[in-house]
């Protein structure tokens, strides 16, 4: 592949990166995981770059191949034992809007999002990215209407989980 | 305000806290090899295209295989050889097919049953050789009881004291217990390679279509 398509590819994903970073979050409980997912979703764009041709935006077409990595492709690696669990909120609160009951839910949110299935963390993240309808199931490859439904199910599920 | 929209507040407010990656550690990362479940798939079937290929040729050269030929039953082992070429053919264009539709810009759902599919056709292949073996030893027994000198032998010597019926009998036993303990033992490898590969595809396979149900 020409030296020209690997800087544009390298300079797009450099700019459009904190998709996966998110991907990551949502589908890894650790650094090394998620490093290593993100690798893994890296080089599935740069394999499926070629056939990209600008018809849509690149932060569009990396979403969904992305995703189908996060949810299809990626084995996670045996060997990798995570030592370094991390706070998905650690370094998320400023000083300044701290709020402890809120801090307190949203980590629990977040702890409750990762008991969810992979499917559903696929719906949960498009929702957290304000994806419409259409473009969910046209990721998934589910109805419109299913995916609303299946949205409704998770937050009912999430609540579930919250308040047991 | 709660949930899901407290999250996505969250969320928000937060995209832009990563670390980020440099362009120069992007570069290095295209460089290195994935480790897909599509690669292990390819690689791990491919692998038994070879090992099932190589089973069947190293046969041809056994002891009991050049005893076999010399019964000059051509005829009879013609097709079965043919058959298997045309099999080897079929499975690995329909392998190789099935590999190349697998793009990851296709929705989640089609990219799990194209990955899915390409499995299958393994598997299939791998029932071809399980059916080619029994059919095959079905008809090798029949061969050897109706041409090998040394069994003829023991068959008449059997028929003089009135009991061919047992030699029969422990003959076809032989054979089906042996085909068992080799079915038994392939099939218990496949469930264990299967349940590694594809445990997590099915499931989220199968998640996807009671979503749509």
């Amino acid at each position: 592949m020409s030296a020209n398509l690997e800087q544009s590819f390298v300079q797009q994903l450099q700019a459009n990166q904190n998709i996966i970073h998110k991907i990551c979050r949502l589908y890894t409980s650790g650094e090394d995981e998620h490093k290593d997912l993100f690798q893994e979703i890296t080089i599935q764009l740069w394999k499926a770059f070629p056939k990209f041709r600008g018809e849509s935006k690149f932060s569009t077409w990396a979403y969904r191949v992305a995703l189908n990595t996060a949810i299809t492709l990626y084995r996670k690696s045996t060997r990798m034992v995570s030592t370094t669990e991390y706070d998905t909120t650690k370094h998320f609160f400023k000083e300044e809007d701290y709020n402890y009951e809120e801090e307190e839910q949203i980590k629990l949110m977040y702890k409750a999002v990762h008991q969810l299935n992979d499917i559903e963390k696929a719906l949960v993240f498009m929702y957290l990215e304000d994806k419409d309808y259409e473009e969910i199931s046209e990721t998934l490859g589910i109805s419109e209407v299913n995916a609303r439904v299946k949205m409704n199910r998770i937050k009912g599920k999430l609540k579930k989980i919250l308040n047991p | 305000m709660e949930g899901l929209d407290l999250l996505k507040k969250d969320w928000k407010k937060n995209e832009n806290s990563f670390e980020q990656v440099s362009e120069k550690q992007i570069y290095k990362m295209i460089h290195k090899s994935s480790s897909s479940i599509v690669k292990w798939i390819f690689i791990i079937s491919l692998l038994e295209f070879v090992v099932w290929t190589l089973l069947s040729f190293c046969m041809k050269d056994t002891e009991v295989m050049q005893k076999f030929n010399s019964y000059h039953v051509e005829h009879i082992m013609l097709p079965f050889t043919i058959i298997w070429y045309v099999g080897l053919a079929y499975f690995l264009f329909q392998f190789f097919m099935n590999h190349r539709k697998i793009s990851t810009t296709d929705n989640s759902k089609i990219l799990i049953l194209n990955i899915i599919r390409t499995r299958k056709t393994v598997h299939q292949y791998v029932w071809f050789n399980i059916i080619y073996v029994i059919l095959s030893s079905i008809v090798v027994m029949f061969i050897q009881l109706n041409y090998d000198q040394d069994i003829l032998n023991m068959i008449s010597e059997f028929d003089k004291k009135g009991n061919v019926a047992i030699i029969y009998a422990i003959y076809i036993a032989l054979t089906i217990v042996f085909l068992s303990i080799f079915v038994g033992f392939i099939w218990l490898f496949y469930k264990l390679i299967y349940g590694i590969l594809l445990k997590r595809l099915y499931k989220n396979y199968e998640e996807l279509k009671k979503i749509d149900f």
